[in-house]
């Protein structure tokens, strides 16, 4: 069997000078992992304990190895202070419970689960997990080696980290501590005491202004993420304090156990997600004021534009289309009493929503007003907020497109199941309700007397109508289209993976996505544990996925099957962006029931 | 088999109960059937006088029913074309199918008091839509799908004489008189076109047989004399000579056809005909 020593690579093979030995320790179901290297004279005098023991002497300049059949693994050993650390798998940028397809059901049979208990099927990696873990915890395992054996090594810290360290500690003696404390713990309860009840009445289960407004989602989404920031707090800082303590241990069975339990992948992404909505929280601020800068700029100019666009393409075209559709529309002779019916209809509606809405909230005045309280926002409040008034504020405008579609689609939906009915009494047949079927049927006279001219009836008026709901439904997906790319904008913005992006850049080490082992060119064979930072794929997963909702919400055969058999296409928002919430709880964490863990933490220490 | 029970349940065609007879059990019904017709071959004939004549009566009540179609027809052009006030003819329709209502046993009565009720009074209320229905789209189309409907009214309906007509085929006939109806003037003549057809081609059938002596003659007097008069004669010889090869010639062929080129697998599978299992 090889045995795999795994070497760090600041401890050089060739450099020193001298007789030396290298040290490894070797825990239960790990390799041997080198922790120092120490002159063989040292050593005569100490005997080592059970987890540490020699793995090789040098003499002269070459390496002999206690072991027959051994590799040498070279590797860079993972600072975790800057939270560089070894994974297997990749981490996990959104909460276990919110993994994509995690609680999906899946289809597969229960006799191929039972198969996949079966330890021939489970994974062989767990020693090469085991040594993973002790290679995150290196360098705690190299101070406990210094603090057992102090006379082996030659290390010091340098002055610069002990000056840090003392004043530190001075900090931390003081009075001052637990005032910036307690006032950073008293703040923290009322601004999330204060989010949460925000949060609670932007769903008040009645009438849910989330699904009306996407100024009221916006400010969910920051009330949500204002609630989670202490569980995330929190969360760090325990795991913060638990590393600390780890270098205590002093038997070998304790330092085994240790290492199954504190794996850097359980708190890491927490890291990760906290800093990633404070950096888009920035990001979005400073959108915001060059959002507002541009509109402060232009704002004159653009609202005369805007109120010629609205006031074509909300009054003068929805007039027009109106008006034609009652004058045999492309040549097609629509039912003529029927046409002209809806078609005043609509016309009230436009003039209604004309004087009511569109004249008081588009004239020139009203929008450059507009323009500038939404630049004002955006200073304030961000980028996101400024652009989700624009969508609330179009949403308001489109009402009569929206009830448009909404009358014509209730009557087409009305007329095709009328007809559908129908058309099984024409043929004589019925639905079995019972058994979901359609059954043969004899009527009588009058029942199919009544039914057959109903049913000509609705078959002459079907062009009319469908002729009604297309136009409308069209100018409702303009209108969803518009909408939905400027909340694709406001999601970008929100649930960008920023902070991963950058932390992939700036260190790849930091954001690991698995490990590779490669070759390194050289005399003797040689390999490298290297870390595969996270795929750019794997971070973007929330957004490939939402892509994917949205496509199949509307731009799939099953849209088009809704809209033919008149039944309401559109999701709700809520439900469409949750998707993107992959990195919060479902429902917001209430600061009562974290308060004493986080006072405990903040005041103590 | 044991003989427990002397009285054994007659074997079923049926897959989905569960018999007292082995898989491979062949009925010795079918046995029989197969060796008469595999031993006699062509002279397998069914006897041809009475078939040929059965086909024949079958034919000709068929014949009587699309005869009695053009009386929509005919009504439709006096109405439509010619101005004829239709209200006294509707009136004696409907005097006419009274007494006839009147008269016929509670079994035969299709229509009671209540559904005739309900029947004129939504058309009284709905010939007024109907007028206006198809007013802004072209009477060439209307003809187009008054033609198709008829043509799908015809396949419909059944030829042998005791079967009561088919829903669907009430179904395509009142299509075709709304279609139509559709087309017409004033209220008045929409509610009284409706009335007399429905009267003429679903209720007078109840009670009258249409391919009886009287009723034949009368139908083709009305028929051939408005072909004739309003069309041209050369229309009459062509409709009498289809009629003629219809009743006279085609029965003879088809039992010639069914003697001579059918086989008797067919005759086989007409009675034991394969039954397809259906699978889940």
């Amino acid at each position: 069997m090889t045995h795999y020593v795994f070497w760090p690579q600041h401890l050089k093979l060739h450099d020193k000078k001298g007789n030396l030995e290298a040290v490894a320790i070797t825990l239960r179901g790990t390799d041997h992992v080198v922790i120092d290297i120490v002159p063989c004279e040292l050593l005569k005098g100490t005997l080592l304990e059970l987890p540490y023991s020699s793995i090789a002497t040098k003499v002269s300049t070459e390496w002999h190895f206690k072991v027959d059949v051994y590799q040498v693994i070279e590797f860079r050993a993972p600072n975790l202070r800057i939270l560089q650390f070894f994974s297997l798998d990749p981490i996990s940028l959104t909460l276990p419970e919110k993994e994509i397809g995690a609680n999906e059901k899946s289809s597969v049979n229960d006799n191929v689960c039972k198969l996949w208990d079966h330890p021939r099927y489970q994974m062989h990696d767990k020693k090469l997990r085991q040594t993973l873990s002790l290679l995150n915890l290196y360098h705690t395992h190299e101070t406990a080696f210094r603090e057992k054996y102090p006379k082996l090594s030659s290390h010091r810290g340098t002055l610069g980290s002990r000056l840090w360290g003392s004043m530190k500690r001075l900090y931390r003696v003081s009075r001052l501590k637990t005032l910036v404390s307690y006032l950073g713990l008293y703040l923290t309860a009322i601004i999330c005491q204060l989010a949460l009840y925000t949060y609670k009445a932007l769903n008040w289960q009645y009438l849910k202004f989330v699904n009306l407004s996407v100024m009221a989602q916006q400010i969910d989404l920051r009330c949500q993420q204002i609630c989670y920031f202490p569980v995330q707090y929190l969360r760090i800082n325990m795991n913060m304090t638990l590393r600390k303590a780890l270098p205590r241990f002093r038997t070998y069975s304790e330092a085994s156990a240790n290492l199954r339990k504190d794996l850097p992948s359980n708190y890491y992404p927490d890291y990760i997600r906290f800093y990633n909505t404070v950096w888009l929280f920035l990001n979005d601020m400073s959108f915001g004021l060059i959002f507002a800068a541009f509109l402060f700029e232009w704002c004159d100019s653009f609202s005369k534009i805007l109120h010629r666009i609205i006031t074509f393409c909300l009054y003068d075209l929805m007039k027009s289309v109106t008006i034609s559709l009652a004058n045999n529309p492309l040549g097609i002779k629509l039912n003529e009493e029927l046409a002209r019916f809806l078609s005043d209809l609509f016309l009230w509606i436009i003039e209604f929503s004309n004087t009511m809405l569109l004249e008081p909230m588009a004239n020139p005045e009203t929008l450059s007003l507009l323009l500038r309280t939404v630049g004002n926002l955006g200073c304030v409040l961000g980028g996101t907020f400024a652009l989700s008034v624009f969508v609330d504020y179009f949403s308001i405008l489109t009402v009569h497109v929206y009830i448009f579609y909404h009358i014509s689609s209730k009557i087409y939906h009305w007329q095709i199941s009328i007809m559908k009915s129908l058309f099984y009494l024409f043929t004589g047949k019925k639905r079995n309700v019972l058994r979901d079927r359609i059954d043969i049927n004899f009527f009588q006279l009058d029942e199919l007397l009544l039914g057959t001219i109903f049913f000509i009836i609705l078959v002459f008026l079907t062009p009319t109508v469908l002729a009604f709901y297309y136009s409308f439904t069209v100018f409702r997906l303009v209108t969803i289209c518009v909408q939905i790319a400027v909340e694709s904008v406001i999601a970008l913005l929100n649930h960008f993976p920023l902070f991963a992006l950058l932390l992939r850049v700036k260190d790849p080490r930091r954001i690991p996505g698995g490990i590779s082992i490669q070759a390194i060119e050289g005399p003797t064979v040689r390999f490298e544990l290297k870390n595969r930072p996270l795929s750019i794929t794997n971070m973007f997963k929330p957004y490939l996925a939402l892509i994917d909702q949205m496509r199949h919400t509307y731009f799939s055969p099953k849209t088009i099957k809704q809209i033919l058999a008149g039944r309401p296409f559109v999701m709700h928002r809520i439900k469409l962006y949750k998707v993107l919430y992959s990195s919060l709880p479902t429902t917001p964490v209430e600061i009562k029931t974290l308060y004493s863990q986080l006072s405990q933490l903040l005041t103590s220490a | 088999m044991e003989h427990q029970n002397s009285v054994k349940e007659p074997w079923k065609r049926l897959l989905w109960i569960e018999q007292d007879y082995p898989d491979n059990y062949t009925d010795p019904d079918f046995i029989e059937l197969i060796t008469k017709l595999r031993y006699k071959g062509k002279n397998a004939k069914p006897s041809s006088s009475s078939s040929v004549k059965e086909i024949r009566d079958n034919l000709f009540n068929f014949y009587c029913k699309a005869l009695n179609t053009f009386f929509i027809y005919i009504s439709f052009t006096f109405i439509h074309q010619y101005k004829v006030d239709p209200i006294p003819l509707t009136v004696g329709m409907t005097i006419i199918a009274l007494c006839l209502t009147s008269a016929a046993s509670d079994n035969r009565r299709i229509l009671n008091l209540k559904s005739s009720l309900v029947i004129t009074f939504a058309m009284l209320t709905l010939s007024p839509v109907l007028k206006s229905l198809s007013k802004t789209t072209a009477s060439d189309s209307i003809w187009t799908f008054a033609f198709w409907l008829t043509v799908a009214y015809l396949n419909s309906m059944s030829t042998s004489i005791d079967s009561p007509p088919l829903n669907v085929s009430t179904n395509l006939l009142l299509a075709i008189v709304t279609v139509l109806a559709s087309r017409l003037d004033s209220t008045t003549h929409v509610f009284c076109f409706l009335l007399g057809c429905i009267q003429m081609n679903i209720i007078l059938p109840n009670f009258v047989r249409l391919s009886n002596k009287y009723m034949s003659i009368f139908t083709h007097i009305c028929v051939y004399g408005f072909v004739t008069t309003k069309l041209d004669w050369t229309y009459t010889l062509l409709l009498g000579a289809w009629a003629i090869f219809y009743i006279f010639l085609l029965p003879q062929w088809f039992v010639y056809w069914q003697t001579y080129y059918r086989g008797y697998e067919s005759t086989l599978s007409r009675v034991w005909e394969a039954q397809k299992p259906i699978l889940e």
